[in-house]
């Protein structure tokens, strides 16, 4: 939806010629820290765009988002510890929506779950927005159209299964309370 | 010297001429005419690896690194180099190493640490890239690849303040510089500023033609001025949810100030707006990549 | 030695043009009978070869410089250095400088040089190609309009110049040819030579760079000095972008004054431009100093696009001239579906399709000729390289052709040829 611009100002080779500098060395700073970075694959398992996750979440509640919010995490290369921080919000965005669904007086269970997305989406963007940006930065595709995969599939498959999954959970959370 | 010799260094100097020009191809034709990389000449080795790297080439680069550095093992050139190439395939573990070893006999240099830092962004540790370019800017501040590097953590950070700095002292060195105007024109489109940006976009093209995303930028920024792609706008000034909750929260505010037919019309346009955005925005993109 | 014996050794070069020692006694013994002119001849083709010892080289440049042969005195001292030769190297800079720079050596003016006398001599690189070697318009296949544009402002004004100049019009000056690469400049330029009957000079880049510093300026001047001593002529600079290359885009300091010193030989500065017609062609006309581009310099841009259907059908018909090809073979509709491919990918689509049919004669047996298949198969397998260029082209004609400069480009991106294979 939105007329990215990618920056991907390469830098030519006469650029890195090296000059001389006296820094003094800052030891942490040169302990290697991406020995367990995996080379990305631009060809198949692209992520999806962040602005139409919004979608899933308000349709499907914060089950469906979380759920491509985690596989889109490992799409688009996050580390080890950022991808818990994913499965983290959207675990508790749907623990707390259920709660909410089922034991909040109303008869609107299901408004309840889409706020619930709505509001999981918006902290799930807030983590994924910066690897988002790198991932378009760093392509080497010359359309920025080929830069994602497309959503249709994938989210509406997680919006129908996450409703029937979230409604049955908290029909089964109103029987036990 | 002999003629063959006389040949080669000539060959050589046409080959670094054409890297000065952004001519890399032809760089490797004049190479390969002079008959292949002279083993004993580190410089043919260089000059042949850094074409590679500007023909995007990147495991081709990289293996021509290693197979110099098995012949001059402790040469920072080509650990740069090396650096370089696997940081363009993604290989950031071998460039990391590659760069730390370069580091380490010649430390502080501010293109090492700018190699270095390039690698980090890509691997998405900003923070540390960010403490790394530190270093690079106290020793050279006014370096262009510095400058450049600088600029696109910046963006990678969204401190559009600090990008505007940096773009705007890019373009007190040239003013014409394409990736200061490129990123300008990005800030511009981010804050809804489409006319400035399509101006900006405009004139980084204009200096670097081959950039065919900016060109693609510039061309939906132009057509964001059109009537027919003003509902898109909100969604690019304020993104996505920011746009859907303040809808909501107008139609809900309606409701309860007891407007209801009001917040029934207010929902039925925002829902067609919504729906005419999903039509909208992929054929502004499809224009953006065609030909006006 | 006696002209007899001189029309003996010259009857043996003749026979055997590749023994560089005969060509250099003969060579040596015209100097020793006063032919120096004729000497110099010689030795300059050896010098083009390398073949020339060490020994010889200042003396040959000294000689060159007498005769104001500046090329051939700036190529020998070229030589000599790379070959570590120092005895006399320092008095030959500094009299071939002192001759860039005022045309005097030693306090004597540089004598004119006479027209060459037509000889059978190898062609050197350095040698202007005489008129009656050259192409001709009708060598080039299609690009018709661009060919009536060079007819009308290039060819007429030297054919025709007491016309031109009642309407205040000189011939000669300087003129840009871009496009994709492969569609057919150097083969235009040298066509244009041609039609004009003029001796068609080609500077190569590599004829000019040195990694001494100031040595590629003179390298430079020193050509145009030998294209303005053969005028009326034509001085084609292929691949201007890597000569001029924009100033503001160049990170290092060594091709900024390259740029600087082909600026002021288009300027004329100290020596006159007329009557040489300075053809120039690049890939990429955006990467040119825009210097160069001003009123004056090269301020004629013609657009060489990609052939058209009749073009590519005859360039198909070239290379398919000396294989054996099947009956069934049709050029015009292979001419058809090879929209936007460069002579180049032509040339490359039929050894493809040569390729194919060798291997099918070596797997089957017999001769297998070149068929429709073959061509259709090496077809599909490529792609026109101009498409790149052609993308980067519409990006600049979009945001940079205020002037209507490139107005032709942006006419041919519109054709239905061009759309319908940028869509593809």
């Amino acid at each position: 939806m939105t007329a990215q611009v990618t920056l991907r100002m390469g830098f030519r080779s006469a650029a890195w010629a090296g000059t001389r500098g006296d820094v003094p060395g800052e030891g942490e700073l040169f302990a290697p820290t991406l020995d367990e970075h995996r080379p990305r694959d631009w060809a198949t398992r692209l992520p999806w765009r962040l602005s139409s996750q919004v979608y899933v979440g308000i349709l499907g509640g914060p089950l469906a988002v979380g759920v491509i919010a985690v596989l889109n995490a490992r799409r688009l290369g996050m580390a080890r510890g950022a991808r818990r921080l994913v499965a983290a919000i959207a675990a508790a965005g749907t623990i707390l929506a259920i709660v909410a669904a089922a034991l909040v007086p109303g008869d609107a269970p299901r408004l309840l779950i889409q706020l619930g997305g709505a509001l999981t989406y918006a902290a799930l963007h807030r983590v994924q927005r910066a690897p988002d940006r790198i991932h378009t930065t760093f392509s080497p595709h010359d359309d920025p159209a080929q830069d994602y995969a497309s959503l249709w599939v994938p989210g509406i498959a997680a919006v129908a299964a996450g409703l029937v999954v979230q409604l049955g959970l908290v029909a089964l959370v109103e029987a036990l309370a | 010297m002999s003629g063959s010799a006389a040949s080669a260094a000539h060959a050589r100097e046409l080959a670094r001429h054409y890297l000065e020009v952004a001519q890399p191809a032809r760089a490797l034709d004049a190479l390969a005419r002079a008959g292949g990389a002279d083993p004993d000449d580190p410089d043919v080795w260089a000059l042949r690896g850094w074409a590679l790297v500007d023909l995007d080439r990147p495991a081709e680069a990289a293996r021509a690194a290693r197979d110099a550095l098995e012949r001059w093992p402790e040469d920072v050139d080509f650990l740069r180099l090396l650096a370089v190439a696997e940081s363009q395939r993604d290989h950031l573990a071998e460039a990391e190493a590659a760069v730390l070893a370069a580091l380490r006999l010649e430390p502080g240099d501010p293109h090492l640490l700018g190699a270095y830092a390039d690698a980090l962004m890509r691997g998405g540790q900003i923070a540390k890239a960010e403490a790394v370019l530190g270093l690079a800017a106290r020793a050279e501040p006014d370096d262009a690849l510095v400058l450049r590097l600088r600029l696109n953590l910046a963006w990678l950070r969204r401190d559009g303040r600090a990008a505007r700095e940096l773009a705007e002292r890019l373009l007190a060195r040239d003013a014409d510089d394409p990736q200061a105007h490129a990123m300008l024109g990005a800030l511009d489109l981010e804050r809804g500023r489409v006319r400035r940006a399509e101006t900006r976009l405009a004139t980084a093209v204009r200096h670097d033609p081959s950039a065919s995303s900016v060109a693609g930028a510039a061309r939906a920024a132009a057509l964001l001025r059109r009537p027919a792609y003003w509902p898109l706008l909100p969604f690019e000034r304020f993104g996505v949810l920011a746009t859907w909750i303040a809808a909501v929260a107008l139609i809900g505010g309606l409701r309860v100030a007891g407007l209801a037919t009001a917040s029934v019309v207010v929902a039925v346009v925002w829902l067609v707006l919504c729906a005419y955005t999903w039509i909208a925005a992929p054929a502004l993109a499809r224009r953006a990549g065609a030909p006006r | 030695m006696n002209e007899q014996r001189l029309d003996g050794l010259r009857a043996a070069v003749e026979l055997s043009p590749d023994n560089h020692g005969l060509r250099l006694v003969l060579a040596e013994a015209l100097r020793d009978a006063g032919h120096d002119e004729e000497a110099l001849d010689h030795l300059g083709v050896l010098v083009e070869r390398g073949a020339i010892p060490d020994d010889e080289l200042v003396p040959t440049g000294a000689l060159a410089l007498r005769l104001g042969r500046l090329h051939l005195a700036a190529r020998c001292l070229e030589t000599a250095r790379a070959h570590g030769v120092i005895d006399g190297i320092a008095p030959l800079r500094r009299d071939l400088e002192e001759a860039l720079t005022d045309g005097t050596v030693g306090g004597r003016s540089v004598e004119a040089p006479t027209p060459p006398e037509p000889r059978d001599l190898e062609e050197s690189p350095a040698a202007p190609v005489p008129a009656a070697e050259q192409a001709a318009f009708a060598d080039v296949g299609g690009l018709d309009d661009v060919k009536a544009t060079i007819h009308r402002t290039i060819v007429l004004p030297f054919q025709r110049p007491d016309l031109y100049e009642r309407y205040g019009r000189r011939a000669g000056g300087s003129v840009l040819l871009y496009g994709p690469p492969g569609c057919g400049k150097t083969l235009l330029a040298r066509a244009t030579a041609g039609e004009c009957g003029l001796p068609f000079l080609n500077l190569r880049i590599e004829d000019v760079l040195d990694p001494y510093i100031g040595v590629s300026e003179a390298n430079l001047h020193a050509a145009f000095e030998a294209a303005r001593a053969s005028t009326p002529c034509v001085l084609f600079l292929d691949e201007l972008d890597a000569v001029a290359y924009a100033r503001r885009k160049q990170q290092g300091s060594g091709a900024r004054a390259l740029v600087d010193q082909l600026l002021q030989e288009l300027d004329a500065i100290g020596a006159d431009n007329r009557w040489l017609l300075v053809l120039a062609a690049t890939n990429a006309p955006w990467d040119v100093d825009d210097a160069l581009k001003r009123p004056g310099r090269f301020d004629r841009m013609i657009f060489v696009p990609p052939p058209d259907r009749a073009a590519r059908e005859r360039i198909l018909a070239l290379h398919l001239d000396g294989p054996p090809t099947a009956s069934d073979v049709d050029l015009a509709a292979l001419a058809a579906a090879t929209p936007l491919f460069s002579g180049a990918d032509l040339r490359h689509l039929t050894e493809r399709a040569v390729d194919l049919a060798i291997e099918e004669t070596l797997r089957d047996g017999g001769d297998v000729p070149v068929a429709r298949r073959h061509l259709e198969a090496a077809r599909d397998a490529l792609a026109p390289t101009t498409l790149d260029w052609l993308a980067t082209a519409r990006n600049y004609v979009e945001f940079a052709n205020a002037s209507g400069r490139y107005d032709d480009v942006r006419a041919y991106l519109a054709s239905p040829e061009a759309r319908a294979a940028a869509r593809r």
